[in-house]
């Protein structure tokens, strides 16, 4: 379940919330602090996302590995699914953002096979 | 204590020719500490021109032009910058009178003079008569004491103090110019960075590297207005940095004063050494700033 996978993500140290969204900024599921407006923030990524690709095309590449944006009270990283689809985790500061990373990277495939 | 230099503001660190950062520092005035294969000196600083030198080479000393010219004899070296306030300036040419350590006409531009005693010691009382250029002093010169990185909050404490002395330098004693220059120069002397720009209002202002960035910096802007969005919908603090990864290698935006840089990097770049460098540059960002 699709549910279960942003469970995990969200159960790491630091991680404030964890989210699918598509490139239109619609939110397919979402696991996260209740302070946190899940469509908001979707929409908001999808178009740091929009830009991101668009930057990637320009120096010839085709796909987006990752797109990680650190403030000072947090951090967004963004990877990859299927179909358009992006997962997104928002961490606080101090959050090991490589372990985080790893277990995004790690559940990318499954994730995308429930989309 | 009698015989130690001053510590001065740690500006960074840099490889680089001694003689590149020279002409790079033209308003800089401070200590250059110098690490080489063989040993370890200090170069004194004014406007550009070494006013004085020591190099410790094992257990020999070399003092004065002979230390400066033996730095110079290395294509590169390791370098750590320390910006000195006038009268840190004036406490540490003295101190290189008395050690016999001053350089007399190394790379002085043309229609330099040579600095008098009395330009150093305007209260000179005569109680510290300097010794002669390249007199054999008593005692070599201490080195500098090691100083970490300041936080950004320190630096930023610094840029005040700046400012009451001569407000068109930055803390660190350069001028915007001289630090954009240090500031790419570290960043392209790592390995995998393939360019550096400092970019805003859509164009480059600066650019050093194997690739051409000016036309990168306006999507790099779009990347950044959007990404500062997200201040929006949630409590996120100030910008500190942007990386996108893709399969070729990153592109990293990140502020810089009033402006942005943006980093283009092979796969295999160490990220964390370009934060380090990036955590240097004195935050002058407040919560809430926009792209311009």
């Amino acid at each position: 379940m699709l549910k279960n996978e942003l469970q995990h993500l969200f159960s790491l140290e630091g991680v404030r919330m964890a989210i699918v969204i598509d490139s239109e900024g619609r939110v397919a599921d979402e696991m996260g602090a209740s302070n946190i407006r899940g469509e908001q923030l979707a929409a908001v990524v999808a178009f740091v996302m929009a830009e991101s690709k668009a930057m990637a095309t320009r120096l010839g590449q085709e796909q987006i590995s990752m797109v990680f944006v650190e403030f000072r009270e947090l951090a967004l990283i963004s990877v990859p699914l299927v179909k358009g689809y992006f997962l997104v985790v928002i961490t606080e500061v101090g959050a090991n953002v490589g372990q985080v990373s790893y277990e995004m990277k790690k559940h990318q495939d499954m994730i995308s096979s429930f989309l | 204590m009698t015989g130690s230099l001053p510590a001065g503001f740690f500006v960074g660190e840099m490889q680089a020719p001694f003689k590149w950062i020279l002409i790079h520092a033209a308003r800089f005035q401070g200590m250059i500490r110098v690490l080489t294969p063989d040993g370890e000196g200090h170069v004194l600083v004014r406007k550009g021109n070494p006013m004085g030198c020591s190099f410790r080479r094992g257990k020999e000393e070399l003092k004065g032009e002979a230390a400066y010219r033996h730095i110079l004899s290395f294509p590169v070296v390791d370098l750590s910058i320390y910006r000195y306030t006038s009268e840190e300036m004036e406490e540490a040419t003295h101190l290189l009178m008395e050690y016999g350590s001053l350089c007399t006409s190394s790379d002085k531009k043309p229609g330099d003079k040579p600095p008098r005693a009395d330009h150093f010691f305007p209260q000179t009382t005569g109680e510290r008569e300097p010794a002669s250029v390249n007199a054999p002093g008593p005692r070599v010169l201490p080195p500098l004491p090691k100083r970490k990185l300041p936080p950004r909050e320190a630096v930023a404490e610094s840029t005040e103090d700046a400012a009451e002395e001569t407000p068109v330098v930055l803390p660190s004693g350069l001028d915007l110019e001289d630090l954009a220059y240090l500031l790419l120069g570290r960043i392209l002397r790592l390995p995998g960075v393939q360019a550096v720009s400092i970019f805003g209002r859509g164009k480059s202002v600066l650019s050093i590297g194997n690739m051409e960035l000016d036309s990168l910096v306006v999507l790099a802007e779009d990347m950044l207005r959007a990404a500062t969005e997200i201040s929006t919908v949630m409590r996120t603090g100030s910008f500190v940095h942007l990386t996108l990864q893709i399969p070729s290698g990153k592109v990293i935006v990140a502020p810089y004063f009033n402006e942005y840089l943006c980093i283009l990097t092979s796969p295999g770049v160490n990220l964390g050494q370009i934060r380090k460098i990036l955590k240097e540059i004195p935050d002058m960002a407040e919560e809430g700033r926009e792209v311009a």
